[in-house]
């Protein structure tokens, strides 16, 4: 008897869980377009599938992730209570890949949790979210990725460099070199004048000579 | 004017006497072509300039290209928590192994200072990557540049040693070969100014954000030599930071939250290097031990 | 403008019994060209002197070639020190035969004539002196032809323009050396037996018609020749002006405490024109005792260059004082900690041996007639010289090694200065070793050794400059007399000899009095 109980009231779960999940994917994300993989935890676990996307002309993608199913075949709860789920992106740039903490959202009653997160680079994007407890422990983890086309960096550019002269310095360059070219050609253009010139006018006057 | 009176000074005797004569070239047409040589000359300079920022884009491009990938993103800087530093000098000590140093190089310095309350603090300081650096403009022979990355490096193939840049640091980063550099084995990276390994004796070197590592994915040496996970390489472009332990931050939040400063902002130089300050703790603290 | 219309009409009167352009003097052509004929063993002796303790500082060199700057008791805490004080000072002590020449020729202090030869060859021969001290101070300086090479050309580096002004101001020098050689080129040529077949003979013969050219002794090349080296005069006044402020902008465009001094241009400048005059001083009493010129270069024109010394003392003093006040009154964090430790703390020894020998004496050997003579300036000199080359130190080396990250807490106070020194050098954390020492010496011995060489071949005085007053020696007895009765007013007069006074006139109604007595 409470087998039986036991039994229709997983599939039951079983039913809503799916049937919540689809609908809860199709309802929060309009235009799924990443591709999906699932981290299948063993057997009795049940799986959280993730979803991100990017929102078409806007530099900001949604990721979600929703767990399934959401009551063990008994009818408990798969979601222990103040647990969270969080997400993370890969950071590619560096050799371990470390994760980067991007929110953390409660799952709501139909197992599902959802953030809107602004790239800030460019290219594929792994995205990872974890079901952690309130102790921290990791309770379910799954992972997609997807192609960030926009993003949005807080970097405005480096300052405007203002060494040595604020701007102003070619012109001071070009004048000081202007004046120290002179200054050779004044005094190489005297010794030669100098040297064309000597004993050129000896028909002078000879005063005293 | 200078040219008469001259004359009269010593030739006095003889004023009056005899007529003056025309110099062998007349004075205006001196002056004219004085004038005429004198915007050659200007024009020379302009083309002395231009000739100069040529050369000094090829020389950046060039070592730019072989130093990274993705070539355009990337904006290097550091986060330094001073709250967890415990003053342990591993971080130098993992840089001066990996760049082949002298004890006397350290390139990332950890200074012991005393915070305003009377405690000892510790405070790394590598080179601040200033965004308008004052080093890079006094060098004679152009053998500073900053990348396009915001990496401030030095060209030991053309440096002459002037030392005049590490008069113009404010923040006493720049270090010089006094003497013959520490041998280096066989180095994975050619010797440019993203690897300066092994030094050159008569040259000057400085903290590199280990350039050379960074397009590889992998952190500066003292970075993930630091046992208390204090210093963070960032990018201010991507905006995101790491420590030793694979702790991630986003960037701007992080400094936000936790009110980073810049050292000595107010010379101007834009540091990229960011002190996170705990209880009582200050930047221009104490003297070096 | 008074003083050309004074000047001939006063001068007109002496002169006016004939129309001779110029009479040959044949004393002071002998003087002149004494160290050219001169075959005296003492000179031998001297140059091989100096000559090795000049190899003394190649080797020392060449130690340090091998094994860095280390050696020189450089280090990261102390990135300029000895050398860039000596580019400063040797740099600077040429500016003196600038001044002496150009100035006073500007002037018109007609007593000049005899020093100007002496004061140019001192200019000349201490420029490359200075300028070599570049080769010591790089770190690589296999690579100085980068200096000359326009590609590599930082523009907005000080340290390019400093070389950019010094080659300028070499130039203007040897230009300024070479004009007035072209008619006592002439003279010596004539001087030199053309029946000597020797070597030193045919040298000198090639030499002095290659610098003669086609000079004829005419009025129109007379003319000429002056209205050149007046040009050059004017020229190069500015030059030394801009060239000793370049140098200092080396250092005063930089964001550290005790460079970044907006009076160092003129600080700088003044040191050079200070210590220049004093070495002029020095070399002119040295070669005026081997030569045996005391007929020409009297104990007057030691007292007159005197005059300038003390002036410039004076003006120095001025700017230290002035430097020092602002900076230790407003006593930021890093002004503080410097003035401090010169005047009270780690560097007080070298600061207050600048002020008693270069700041104190020349005034009081100027203010005393005791000490107001020949002896008194020449030791004056010497004091200068070293102690200028101190203060150099002083400015160079304290900002040097002072430490950038530090604290508030710790400002350098009267008792707490000395407690700051790292060790028990005097000088910070540079310490001196025998390398720099040993290149200083060489280039001090250098000055010498070259004037000595360059005097083998150059005469001694300008010897066309000094027959065209004819009078002037004349004068200079007259003042030397003058000055042996001092309570003359006449006397005084033609001693302070400035360029209103001619001194051709007050020089012939002294010789008329003396007559008349």
């Amino acid at each position: 008897m409470i087998g039986k109980t036991y039994l229709t009231r997983m599939l039951v779960a079983a039913v809503v869980s799916i049937a919540l999940g689809v609908s809860a994917t199709w309802l929060l994300l309009p235009g799924v377009a990443g591709a999906t993989t699932t981290t299948n935890l063993p057997a009795v676990q049940p799986s959280l599938t993730v979803q991100a996307s990017e929102v078409p002309g806007k530099a900001v993608a949604t990721i979600s992730a929703v767990l399934t199913p959401l009551y063990s075949p008994a009818g408990v709860s798969m979601i222990p209570p103040g647990s969270k789920a969080y997400f993370y992106v890969h950071l590619s740039q560096f050799e371990n890949s470390p994760l980067l903490l991007l929110g953390s959202s409660p799952l709501n009653s139909g197992g599902a949790a959802r953030i809107s997160y602004q790239p800030t680079w460019k290219g594929q994007q792994q995205v990872v979210v974890e079901v952690e407890n309130s102790a921290g422990k990791a309770l379910y983890q799954g992972s997609t990725s997807f192609v960030a086309t926009r993003f949005v960096t807080p970097f405005k550019g480096a300052v405007e460099a203002i060494r040595p002269d604020g701007g102003i310095g070619r012109a001071v360059v070009v004048a000081l070199l202007t004046i120290v070219g002179l200054v050779w050609i004044a005094l190489l253009a005297t010794a030669v004048r100098v040297n064309l010139g000597l004993g050129t006018r000896t028909t002078q006057k000879a005063v005293g000579a | 004017m200078s040219d008469k009176d001259g004359a009269r000074d010593s030739l006095d005797p003889t004023q009056g006497v005899v007529t003056p004569v025309a110099s062998p070239m007349g004075r205006r047409s001196f002056l004219r072509k004085a004038l005429a040589t004198g915007v050659g000359a200007a024009a020379l300079g302009a083309g002395l300039l231009e000739v100069r920022d040529r050369h000094q884009e090829t020389l950046v491009g060039t070592k730019l290209a072989s130093s990274t990938q993705p070539a355009t993103t990337h904006q290097w800087c550091m986060v330094i928590d001073l709250r967890y530093c415990d003053g342990c000098k591993a971080c130098t000590a993992a840089c001066q192994r990996a760049h082949y140093l002298h004890e006397d190089q350290t390139w990332i310095r950890v200074f012991d200072m005393t915070d305003a309350s009377g405690n000892k603090y510790h405070m790394p300081r590598p080179c601040m990557m200033c965004e308008d650096p004052a080093c890079v403009p006094v060098c004679p022979v152009s053998a500073n540049f900053r990348t396009e990355e915001g990496l401030t490096l030095v060209d030991q193939s053309r440096c002459i040693g002037t030392r005049i840049c590490m008069n113009a640091c404010p923040y006493q980063a720049r270090y010089f070969n006094w003497t013959d550099p520490v041998p280096a084995p066989r180095q994975p990276f050619p010797q440019e100014p993203s690897w300066p390994v092994p030094q050159v004796k008569g040259t000057v070197g400085k903290c590199i954000f280990c350039a050379a590592m960074l397009p590889m994915g992998k952190l500066p040496e003292c970075v993930s030599g630091c046992p208390m996970g204090v210093l963070y390489l960032g990018d201010l472009s991507t905006d995101v930071a790491v420590n030793s332990f694979g702790n991630t931050i986003k960037l701007s939040q992080f400094l936000y939250e936790n009110d980073a400063v810049k050292f000595k902002e107010s010379y101007g130089t834009h540091p990229r290097v960011f002190y996170i300050l705990g209880h009582g703790q200050n930047l221009e603290s104490d003297k070096e031990g | 403008m008074s003083g050309p219309e004074e000047f001939r009409g006063s001068a007109g009167a002496p002169s006016s019994s004939g129309s001779t352009l110029i009479e040959p003097r044949e004393d002071i052509r002998e003087a002149a060209m004494r160290p050219v004929m001169d075959r005296s063993r003492w000179w031998k002796l001297v140059v091989a002197g100096l000559s090795a303790i000049v190899l003394l500082g190649i080797v020392a060199w060449a130690v340090q070639l091998a094994d860095g700057l280390g050696v020189s008791g450089y280090n990261n805490r102390a990135f300029w020190a000895v050398y860039e004080a000596d580019l400063v000072a040797f740099i600077g002590v040429s500016y003196g035969g600038a001044v002496v020449s150009a100035i006073l020729r500007l002037t018109k202090a007609s007593w000049r004539a005899p020093l100007t030869r002496i004061a140019e060859a001192t200019a000349l021969v201490t420029l490359p002196i200075g300028m070599l001290f570049i080769v010591p101070h790089l770190g690589e300086p296999s690579r100085i032809w980068e200096l000359v090479w326009p590609p590599y050309w930082n523009l907005s580096s000080p340290i390019l323009w400093d070389f950019i002004a010094v080659s300028t101001y070499l130039l203007a020098t040897t230009v300024f050396f070479y004009l007035p050689l072209i008619p006592d080129a002439k003279i010596a040529l004539e001087r030199i037996n053309p029946e000597d077949r020797t070597l030193k003979a045919r040298t000198l013969r090639a030499l002095y018609r290659s610098v003669a050219g086609r000079y004829s002794g005419s009025y129109s090349d007379r003319r000429l020749l002056h209205g050149s080296i007046g040009l050059v005069a004017i020229m190069i006044i500015p030059m030394a002006v801009s060239v000793h402020s370049v140098l200092s902008f080396a250092f005063a465009s930089s964001s550290r405490a005790g460079y970044l001094e907006t009076i160092f241009p003129v600080y700088f400048v003044v040191a050079a024109l200070y210590s220049g005059v004093a070495l002029v001083v020095i070399s002119v009493a040295l070669l005026r005792k081997a030569y045996h010129l005391e007929k020409y270069i009297t104990p007057r024109h030691f007292v007159r260059l005197g005059f300038i010394i003390a002036a410039m003392g004076a003006a120095y003093l001025y700017l230290t004082f002035t430097e020092y006040l602002v900076d230790g009154y407003s006593s930021t964090r890093d002004e503080a900690a410097w003035v401090r430790q010169i005047l009270i703390g780690r560097y007080w020894i070298p600061f207050w041996f600048y002020f008693v020998a270069a700041g104190v004496l020349p005034l009081v050997v100027i203010a005393f007639k005791r000490f107001r003579n020949t002896k008194g300036i020449v030791v004056a000199s010497s004091f200068i010289i070293f102690a200028m080359w101190v203060k150099r130190l002083v400015i160079v080396i304290p900002p040097a090694t002072e430490a950038l990250v530090k604290s508030p807490l710790k400002v350098a106070t009267a008792t707490g200065a000395g407690r700051l020194a790292t060790s028990a050098s005097a000088w910070g954390t540079y310490h001196f070793t025998w390398v720099p020492i040993s290149i200083t010496l060489a280039a001090t011995a250098a000055i010498p050794l070259l004037l000595l060489v360059l005097f083998k071949f150059v005469p001694i005085l300008p010897i066309s400059e000094m027959e065209e007053m004819a009078e002037v020696d004349e004068v200079i007895e007259t003042a030397q007399i003058a000055m042996e009765r001092p309570g003359s007013w006449r006397g005084k007069k033609v001693a302070l000899g400035h360029r209103g006074v001619s001194i051709a006139h007050a020089g012939a109604q002294m010789q008329t009095r003396r007559n008349e007595q």
